[in-house]
């Protein structure tokens, strides 16, 4: 294997500490990135240069493999929610009116508007709650919410917060349905699939950031240099922290971080569906979900089965059939191993569908106009 | 046949249930052990997420609930607040990998709101957006498992308070 030129010359300068006088015209090896920098702007030995940038972009791919801090996770998801829900027509709630944010933090549920969309979003958190504390992150703040928009989805952001539109409340017949799609965005949860999306955007821009930075800027004005250069720096304290890549987002100075992340993952996750395998997976585990709360999963592939092709990730997902049959297979396989509690009514082929409760029963009707 | 085979799958589903003496995971946050089955009975203990009970047996009268022992005290807990399964670990800016009861208790759980939210809210001009998420927050918060259990018994659903 080639020794890399950065190694073989750091070699040069030992013997050049034996041997001063015989190595006067030998590069130096930049120490800092600032040095490096420096470097590539003088267009100065670009085989080192590059050398260095396939170094880095090592290191940018290596934190690409690490886990996210619950706090990561926590300060991008709530991001995308909040800018998901002022986006998509809103949530299907009353905010008391001439409360400023701070005031409404402290309020407790019991001070919020009395009335049906308040009767509604809690109708919603039992049913969503009873799904998620049997999924593997039952701890996290599940927070489930109604969203007015006439488009048929669901989304879930990371952290906990899932979002169903009306739209997709009139598609469904019965609470064991809305159930099942509760179920799904909890997976994509718990299976950190934003997640993982968001480890793969945070490596690449940390590889483009000193791919800008240490290639050819000399067709660049000042201002937008020094913002390649300042990108760069940050990933370089980032990745000198070596904390697996750790963004500390609850900084203010790292604003900047979940505008372009966060932004960027939110727009992704609503506008396409996640692989066709992490689908699937959400769809099976989804099953499982509703196995182990009570429903009746089958009105889940029901629901599938029948949902219309829909518009933005919906249009994205695998078609209905297929998913349908791949739950109804996943069904198949359950046996009584996955039912060490011993669930009364278990096979669960007997358990006949929930109605929805009467306020999401009201809306749901509503909606259907 | 199909009968017999349903009939077969019930009678193995007893044998391999969970046994006397085998340990089951709290899912559920802030899980009283009950000193009866009933939702307002004096609540002996209050478990987190990845504490453990062990299975003493099951209430026949109230299926809803088993019969546990949680340290040294002796009660029940709702059957859906627990399984035989353990949870995910979790991974902390400060401290590494969790585990699922070290983040329960930790309390970066109790929100979903990051100190950063509201900068970015404001950055955004996304108001409404955050107002809202706050209000749902408030009333997702205020959601127990007994509010799970007794919707699941009023809805027949096997899991809950059956």
């Amino acid at each position: 294997m080639r020794t890399p030129l950065r190694a073989r010359l750091q070699a040069l300068v030992v013997l050049c500490l034996l041997a001063a006088p015989a190595c006067k015209h030998l590069p130096k090896v930049p120490q800092t990135l600032d040095e490096w920098l420096a470097l590539a702007r003088e267009g100065k030995d670009l085989g080192m240069v590059a050398e260095e940038l396939a170094r880095r972009k090592a290191q940018c791919e290596a934190i690409g493999k690490e886990p996210i801090a619950w706090e990561e996770e926590r300060a991008i998801g709530s991001a995308i929610a909040t800018r998901w829900i002022q986006q998509m027509g809103g949530l299907v709630i009353d905010v008391p009116a001439g409360k400023s944010t701070a005031e409404l933090a402290q309020l407790e549920a019991s001070q919020l508007t009395d009335g049906e969309p308040k009767r509604l979003e809690l109708a919603l958190n039992v049913i969503g709650r009873s799904l998620a504390i049997r999924s593997e992150r039952p701890a996290l703040p599940w927070t489930f919410a109604l969203l007015d928009s006439p488009g048929v989805n669901a989304y879930a952001a990371p952290g906990g917060t899932v979002l169903v539109t009306s739209g997709l409340l009139a598609e469904v017949e019965n609470e064991s349905q809305l159930a099942g799609v509760l179920a799904h965005e909890i997976v994509h949860v718990t299976g950190r699939h934003a997640m993982n999306e968001y480890r793969k955007k945070k490596s690449e821009a940390c590889s483009r950031a000193f791919l800008q930075a240490l290639s050819d800027t000399s067709g660049l004005g000042p201002s937008a240099r020094a913002a390649v250069e300042q990108s760069a720096r940050s990933f370089d304290a980032l990745l000198k922290k070596n904390s697996g890549g750790f963004i500390d987002l609850d900084d203010k100075t790292n604003l900047g971080s979940i505008v372009v992340l966060g932004d960027g993952l939110g727009d992704q996750i609503s506008s396409d569906a996640y692989s066709k395998e992490d689908e699937l997976e959400a769809d099976r585990q989804a099953a499982g979900l509703l196995v182990a709360a009570g429903y009746a999963p089958k009105e889940y592939s029901k629901l599938l089965a029948g949902l219309p092709s829909g518009s933005g990730p919906l249009a994205k997902h695998p078609p209905g059939p297929e998913r349908a049959k791949a739950v109804d297979a996943f069904l198949a396989t359950l046996s009584p191993k996955d039912n060490p509690l011993g669930y009364a009514d278990w096979p669960f082929d007997a358990r006949a569908a929930v109605p929805l409760p009467p306020e999401l029963a009201k809306r749901s009707k509503a909606a259907k106009r | 046949m199909r009968r017999a085979g349903w009939f077969a799958l019930l009678v193995s589903a007893s044998a391999l249930a969970v046994s006397l003496g085998d340990t089951l995971t709290v899912r559920a946050p802030n899980t009283p052990v009950r000193a009866s089955a009933k939702p307002g009975a004096k609540a002996l203990a209050v478990l987190q997420p990845g504490q453990t009970v062990i299975f003493q047996g099951r209430d026949e009268k109230n299926p809803g609930w088993l019969q546990v022992k949680a340290g040294e005290q002796e009660g029940v807990v709702l059957r859906s607040a627990v399984s035989d399964r353990p949870l995910q670990e979790e991974v902390l800016a400060a401290g590494g990998k969790v585990d699922a009861e070290a983040f329960a208790r930790g309390g970066a759980a109790k929100s979903l709101f990051s100190p950063a939210t509201a900068a970015y809210a404001e950055e955004k001009v996304y108001r409404t957006g955050y107002d809202q998420l706050l209000a749902v927050d408030r009333l997702a918060r205020s959601v127990t498992d007994e509010d799970v259990a007794t919707h699941a018994k009023s809805a027949g659903l096997a899991g809950g308070g059956r």
